[in-house]
């Protein structure tokens, strides 16, 4: 319970840190962007108001021109033409100090308002020397542009002159705006990455810390299995012991009665004969108990390798017999050089199961075979033995590995329900495991795979993997 | 006539082994257990030992020292220690038998 709720707090840590980083990120995205605008805007619009003094500045200039062209006129019609031109200058003005108006930042109208009303003061004035000028009083005139419109031009060029500043003043202010905008967030994406990165390294250090703790209640758990293999083996030891030891004189006097020779009476005979035969049976059952408890044990280190063919063929010898008298075909397709680290004995025991259990259920049917493959697979052995045998309902094989259980087709034939019990743990306590297919009235095929055994030394070197085939 | 000496905690195998040997014309005494069968050492040619759930062979051969040595055990086949006069119960008396004898002439060192 208490892993579950680290591992829960583990995982909230971990998508809260994911959270935070996005979150950021997006962050830091969206106000670069929205800045970047923000400033490209401003320029955009300095530029403009720059412009737009600039063409005031050249129409005052031009302005000026004008007056004295007027001033000069010599006819009516020229006189005339140079009105319009002046004219012209002014509403030109009057547009370029509109458009300026507009998008004015709030912190300007004073410096544009003085900009404004010398513009005005300058149309005024021109107006005024064009009256004198249209009176022919051309002396008084040209006084009036020297004494009254050059001062405001020159007003009016130094008052552009400081919007001009004043402009650019605005622009620098917005440009450092953006570098301490950039600043800040920066500070925050650093911020919340040293948070962010002081979170991680507290769910890692968690995460370890909970692996640990797992890996030492697996270490737990193994020692404990270990033990509890230990006791098992002890009390089969102790219960093979003692039920062993009457069973010895049991079977002994049994023995010694037959030989004796003093027993004439048929029927009777035929009851010594069944006594033997229980007595046999009980004997078998408390080895194969024992044989079943001893299999949990742990394989050795330093376990020999066994050759795997080697081992089945000699098997296969022994089986024949049986094989042959009950009609049942074997068949073979062994690979030599197998090696599997597991004691000979107990090897054989595997293979002798497997191979006994499918001439045992296949025996009596009509072209009944069995058929046994050794072969290497990557880092495994594989033993394989296929039947048409009588096979096993779904039922049966849900229960198949379960000490003592015997098929409901298979209890009239001879057995104990301990055999592929056995088997299975000592597959799997050689690192092997054990699997099988099997469909009722069909067969069945079991297959073991153990790990390869490693070595090979110098005076074994590794024979090329050769297939041996043949039935018999 | 060789002397014979059976030692085991269980009454009823004792008595079959020793019934077992006698029949084979071997003199056989009885023993409870280690202290009994030390007492009775003397004298015994070979030892017949039931071994209790906790004792060991070799335990048992060093406390007998050089008296030859019939091992009654039990346990898987494979297990036997190589090189040791061993039985598994049960056993076939025949067995037991053939076993003392081989035992008992075999040229000890």
């Amino acid at each position: 319970v208490n892993d579950d709720v680290s591992i829960r707090g583990i995982r909230f840590g971990f998508l809260f840190v994911v959270a935070l980083f996005a979150l950021v990120g997006g962050f830091t995205l969206l106000t670069e962007r929205h800045t970047n605008e923000r400033i490209d805007e401003l320029v955009r619009r300095a530029g403009e108001r720059s412009h737009l003094i600039d063409r005031i500045r050249l129409d005052a200039m031009l302005l000026e021109t004008a007056v004295s062209e007027h001033i000069n006129a010599q006819t009516d019609e020229d006189r005339g033409a140079a009105d319009e031109k002046m004219e012209e200058i002014l509403s030109d003005i009057e547009d370029a100090r509109d458009s300026y108006t507009q998008d004015l930042p709030p912190g300007e109208t004073e410096a544009w308002t003085r900009f404004s009303t010398t513009s005005k003061a300058l149309a005024e004035q021109v107006r005024t020397a064009v009256r004198f000028s249209n009176r022919r009083q051309a002396e008084r005139a040209r006084k009036h542009l020297e004494e009254s419109i050059t001062p405001v031009t020159e007003q009016l060029d130094e008052l552009a002159d400081q919007l001009s500043a004043k402009d650019a003043e605005e622009t620098q202010k917005t440009l450092h705006h953006r570098e301490d905008l950039r600043a800040r967030t920066l500070e925050l994406a650093a911020g919340s990455s040293v948070l962010a990165i002081a979170l991680s390294l507290f769910v890692a250090f968690r995460v370890v810390k909970l692996l640990g703790r797992q890996r030492q209640t697996i270490a737990e758990q193994l020692d404990e299995l270990a033990r509890r293999n230990r006791e098992l083996d002890a009390f089969a030891s102790r219960v093979a012991h003692d039920l062993v030891s009457p069973l010895a004189p049991l079977k002994g006097y049994l023995t010694l009665i037959r030989r004796s020779k003093t027993v004439a009476e048929p029927s009777v005979i035929e009851m010594l004969t069944l006594a033997e035969s229980s007595a046999g049976r009980m004997g078998e059952l408390v080895e194969a108990l024992l044989r079943f408890c001893r299999a949990g044990n742990q394989a050795k280190a330093d376990a020999q390798p066994t050759d795997l063919e080697a081992t089945v063929t000699t098997l296969l010898l022994e089986v024949s017999q049986t094989a042959a008298a009950n009609h049942v075909q074997l068949d073979r397709q062994l690979e030599t050089g197998v090696r599997v680290a597991m004691p000979p004995q107990l090897l054989s025991s595997v293979a002798q199961n497997l191979l006994s259990n499918a001439v045992k259920y296949s025996a009596g049917r009509s072209g009944a075979k069995v058929s046994v493959r050794v072969f290497a697979e990557k880092a495994d052995a594989v033993l394989e033995v296929t039947d048409n045998g009588m096979g096993m309902s779904a039922e049966a094989q849900r229960s198949l590995f379960q000490p003592f259980f015997r098929a409901p087709n298979a209890r009239a034939l001879p057995g104990h329900g301990l055999g592929l019990a056995t088997t299975k743990r000592l597959v799997e306590a050689h690192a092997g495991t054990i699997s099988f297919r099997s469909a009722e009235g069909a067969g069945t095929q079991v297959v073991v795979r153990l790990p390869r055994a490693r070595e090979l030394t110098a005076a074994q070197p590794a024979l090329e993997p050769r297939l041996a085939q043949g039935s018999r | 006539v060789h002397r014979l000496l059976v030692t085991s905690e269980d009454a009823d195998l004792r008595r079959y082994v020793r019934i077992t040997l006698e029949r084979a014309g071997y003199a056989v005494n009885e023993a409870r257990g280690l202290t009994d069968a030390l007492s009775r050492l003397a004298g015994t040619d070979l030892v017949v030992w039931d071994l209790a759930h906790d004792e060991a062979a070799e335990q048992v051969s060093r406390a007998v020292a050089n008296v030859p040595l019939v091992v009654l055990a039990s346990g898987l086949p494979h297990e036997r220690a190589a090189g040791r006069a061993t039985l598994l119960k049960p056993f076939d008396p025949g067995e037991l038998v053939e076993l003392c004898r081989a035992v008992l002439h075999q040229p000890t060192a």
